[in-house]
């Protein structure tokens, strides 16, 4: 197999965490698997949920439905403090504020996370 | 059943970087995390600065690539130790692949150890290595929008290394620019404008490699 994006070893903590959690509860079949992720967190979420399925397939966990839920930005502005929701999440960093106009240097309150956030099971 | 879980992807890398941390500190290594594109040098700025502070500091090397042990065989030829990893098709080492590949260095008996990354701006940022700093690498044959594309390499960063600056005569790249978007993600960025084919440069590059080197011992 050759992979090139780090959403493979994402995916592979993944499943290691998976594992622990159904066994942790005694489960034995995995049925939703909901991430959160900043937009902000260079994750690819279709190539995360490829991943997935990718190396689930022949195992207990095959068949799981991945749910990926983005987290918009929250930035603090450089110039004012004050707090904001950028327009677009891509540029975040470098986005106007909309207070004072500052456009860059903003520091990230929220927005580069990536967890597990639930899961269903049976 | 729903069960709520709330546990970040990252957290295995996370906890074998902070046990790697734990050991560089009790051994007193000053560990750094080279981290470019490829192409932009950091194999050319190893190989000068192993061999001109050869008889000053102890250096070791791990060389991150998907594929070939030349960088590795390079920087052996400066006469320091050097491990490959070999990531197959990975786009970035991770702690636990540095921590499985330590067993050849004596650790006790090191100053500095570099870890080059694989040749990405994106992913190697990500996965910490269990380093004190990441040296973010630039050459002026790349856009001198890197900082602004690629925010988090220096935002993150303590210094940036600003390679091929023999180039500058032949080339668009506008330093104050790329310096001055660099500053403003990170204020205290250190930039050293370097040519690791002419030599130019290099001593303030030393400088704060020697002060790092002290502040480390000390601590």
């Amino acid at each position: 197999m050759l992979f090139s994006m780090h959403e493979m070893s994402l995916a592979s903590n993944l499943l290691e965490m998976l594992r622990q959690e159904m066994e942790k509860h005694g489960a034995t079949r995995l049925i939703e698997v909901r991430v959160c992720y900043g937009l902000l967190a260079n994750v690819v979420p279709e190539s995360l949920e490829f991943a997935v399925m990718a190396l689930t397939e022949g195992t207990p966990l095959a068949g799981a439905k991945v749910t990926m839920q983005p987290i918009p930005p929250l930035l603090r502005c450089i110039g004012c403090g004050c707090e904001f929701e950028p327009g677009e999440a891509r540029l975040a960093v470098f986005s106007p504020c909309p207070q004072c106009g500052e456009d860059f240097g903003h520091s990230v309150l929220r927005g580069k996370e990536l967890y597990l956030d639930s899961i269903e099971v049976m | 059943m729903e069960i709520a879980v709330t546990r970040n992807l990252l957290e295995s890398n996370e906890s074998v970087a902070a046990e790697l941390k734990e050991l560089f500190a009790h051994k007193g290594l000053l560990v750094l995390n080279l981290i470019s594109s490829p192409g932009a040098g950091k194999t050319s700025l190893l190989e000068r600065t192993l061999t001109d502070l050869r008889g000053e500091f102890r250096m070791a090397v791990i060389e991150g690539d998907l594929q070939t042990d030349n960088d590795a065989r390079r920087v052996a030829a400066t006469g320091a130790q050097a491990v490959q990893i070999n990531t197959n098709g990975g786009c970035h080492l991770d702690s636990r692949m540095v921590r499985d590949h330590l067993a050849p260095f004596d650790l006790a008996n090191l100053d500095i150890l570099f870890i080059e990354n694989v040749g990405n701006l994106v992913c190697p940022v990500e996965f910490d290595c269990g380093e004190d700093h990441k040296v973010a690498l630039l050459s002026v044959a790349e856009g001198d929008d890197k900082p602004e594309k690629y925010p988090l390499l220096f935002n993150l960063a303590k210094v940036m290394v600003l390679n091929k600056v023999d180039l500058l005569p032949y080339v668009d790249f506008d330093v104050q620019r790329a310096t001055r978007f660099a500053r403003q993600l990170n204020a205290a960025l250190g930039v050293f404008p370097v040519s690791c084919r002419s030599g130019e440069g290099l001593d303030p590059w030393y400088a704060w490699l020697r002060a790092e080197r002290a502040a480390k011992k000390q601590a």
